[in-house]
């Protein structure tokens, strides 16, 4: 539904380059076995699916007026097609959303591969599987894509701030960054969550026969989606974003900064150089000009950062459907 | 939709266009290298402008264009890099008397690159047209696999979301954007689930039409990369461009200037 494509910058060199070697490891590891599962000459094909996923995002689903979600695909594809072709899939999404949209660094690609991609198409698979069991009831083919497209989508968010904060070069710190990603990617997973099933539902309800093997497992599927369901897996999410929220209020636990802050010499330098009496004026000067000064604050901040990145991405929706609209008045 | 939506700018014709890809994409490369090497309280010096400034307007690129797009894309990099200020108060001299909080470099050094580093990227993305770039990635190695498919989507693109947008007007049309959320849920997922069955029938038939054909697992491309002196030259300049950004005062400390 929303994707958070890394940027070059908040990235170093090393970090990058390693990352893009992870991914191509693991993508060239995912072709073979697509080629091992699939007719070898239907292996380029799956591109053709990458162009459904693009343009399945065109068909809204609305939230409130004026904000709606679309699909973001990766664990359904994850489960339809299998982890490994999933994973081709998203990647080949990921590079053209780059070169075509840039959204994302080309740099930051190997990253955006295993957050968007490798991470939740392999976790999404194994748990939607784990759950489902042999052959699941509706319930529960719900329960194991709810898990699935939650656990998936948070896992490859919350990368996010590691990878970030290995690199050291935004200074946010990584609890808060890493609640907020948490936060945000629930809401996030719940749409995905629900479209999801009501997409592998209307697929066996139609044409079982296309989706092959899966298609005898997913068949209750096709009963549709109680509002029982959906009620509580909006509170369950709900209990969760209370949990961050709390964690946020109570002052953030510091043992993950300790992991991955990098002792940052340039600083210690810095602050060597300067006399005590300048360092006193900087942070006099430091405390009027940041705009949430106190350092007590953070939890609050944390919050006032969600709200901001909400309203921020109810924004950008709002501008882009005006872009749709453009693009529908151009077409037709 | 059309091409001239997604790539409009990509079948004009200037001297950047008629560069080899790979050119292009080896200095746009080694250009977002050399931004991100930067340490995160240095400020790029103006110098930095000056590859994707001479490749957008010698590309004949709207700048307006490159500025919309910077924006669309930059969201999330805004709010993140607008909260380091609070969290990263080392105090960083900018002259005698003016000194300001680290966090402050980091976010203006951040925005800066990532909007020189996006120009470059858009620069070249829309003075390449696509398949050719992608001709230029398989020659540098990228596995023709993962190519071939990046060739299919970009095929496939348009002619779907030309049919996601017909299904969601003859929808529109059905129920004016009206009616329970839960029936509407349903109905979107329908149309989603329309658009996949359609996708694989497509897929099969164009596989069918391919076998007919000869394919033999290789797409051949009517134009031929052809790496000229100009590709050369691009390449050299910008190589001694960057070394002498990056590394200038190095040099100029070695050799005594």
């Amino acid at each position: 539904m929303l994707a958070m494509h890394m940027a070059n910058e908040l990235l170093t060199p090393a970090v990058a380059v390693a990352l893009i070697l992870f991914a191509a490891a693991a993508l060239a590891l995912a072709s073979r076995q697509t080629r091992l599962r699939f007719d070898p000459a239907k292996v380029p094909l799956m591109g053709v699916l990458g162009a459904f996923v693009f343009a399945a995002q065109m068909i809204n689903f609305p939230i409130l007026p004026g904000t709606s979600g679309h699909l973001g695909g990766g664990v359904l594809l994850a489960i339809l097609l299998g982890p490994h072709a999933a994973t081709l899939v998203m990647a080949s999404i990921l590079i053209v959303q780059c070169l075509i949209f840039q959204d994302g660094g080309l740099l930051a690609l190997g990253a955006n591969i295993i957050n968007l991609g490798i991470v939740p198409c392999y976790l999404g698979y194994i748990l939607f599987h784990g759950i489902a069991g042999a052959a699941p009831k509706a319930g529960r083919i719900y329960l194991a894509v709810f898990a699935a497209t939650m656990i998936g989508m948070v896992a490859g968010a919350v990368l996010v701030p590691f990878e970030v904060s290995i690199s050291g070069v935004a200074s946010v710190p990584i609890t808060e960054f890493l609640l907020v990603m948490i936060g945000l990617h629930l809401l996030v997973a719940l749409g995905e969550a629900i479209i999801t099933f009501l997409i592998v539902g209307y697929l066996c309800k139609v044409r079982p026969q296309v989706l092959g093997a899966v298609a005898d497992k997913l068949s209750a599927a096709g009963k549709g989606l109680s509002s029982g369901a959906v009620i509580g897996s909006v509170l369950v999410v709900a209990l969760l974003l209370g949990g961050v929220f709390s964690l946020f209020a109570s002052g953030s636990p510091d043992a993950l900064e300790s992991i991955t802050s990098l002792e940052d010499d340039t600083s210690k330098v810095l602050v060597k150089q300067n006399p005590d009496e300048l360092t006193a004026k900087a942070t006099e000067l430091q405390e009027r000009i940041a705009f949430l000064p106190d350092y007590r604050w953070t939890s609050f901040s944390g919050m006032v950062g969600t709200i901001v990145t909400l309203l921020v991405v109810w924004g950008i929706s709002r501008i882009l459907r005006g872009r749709n609209k453009h693009v529908a008045q151009i077409t037709d | 939709m059309h091409h001239h939506y997604i790539d409009r700018f990509a079948y004009q014709d200037s001297p950047i266009h008629r560069l080899d890809p790979r050119a292009k994409i080896l200095t746009v490369l080694a250009y977002s290298m050399v931004l991100i090497s930067l340490h995160r309280y240095q400020i790029p010096s103006p110098g930095y402008l000056i590859f994707p400034f001479v490749l957008l307007v010698l590309g004949n690129i709207s700048l307006l264009f490159v500025a919309k797009h910077i924006l669309i894309v930059s969201p999330f990099i805004v709010c993140l890099v607008a909260f380091s200020p609070i969290f990263d108060k080392t105090p960083c001299p900018i002259t005698e008397s003016i000194v300001i909080g680290g966090g402050w470099v980091t976010a203006i050094s951040i925005m800066i690159r990532f909007v020189l580093g996006m120009g470059a990227l858009v620069a070249l993305a829309s003075t390449t047209r696509f398949p050719e770039l992608l001709k230029g990635f398989e020659k540098l190695g990228v596995p023709r696999l993962l190519v071939t498919q990046l060739r299919f989507l970009y095929r496939y693109l348009f002619l779907l979301v030309d049919q996601a947008m017909h299904l969601r007007q003859a929808r529109r049309a059905r129920d004016a954007g009206r009616g329970p959320l839960s029936s509407r849920w349903h109905s979107s997922a329908g149309l989603v689930g329309v658009l996949f069955l359609r996708t694989l029938e497509q897929a099969e038939h164009t596989h069918l039409a391919m076998m007919a054909r000869g394919y033999d697992g290789t797409i051949q491309l009517l134009k031929q990369l052809r790496w000229q002196r100009r590709d050369w030259i691009l390449l050299v300049v910008t190589a001694g461009y960057l070394v002498v950004l990056r590394w200038g005062n190095y040099l100029g400390d070695f050799f005594g200037v």
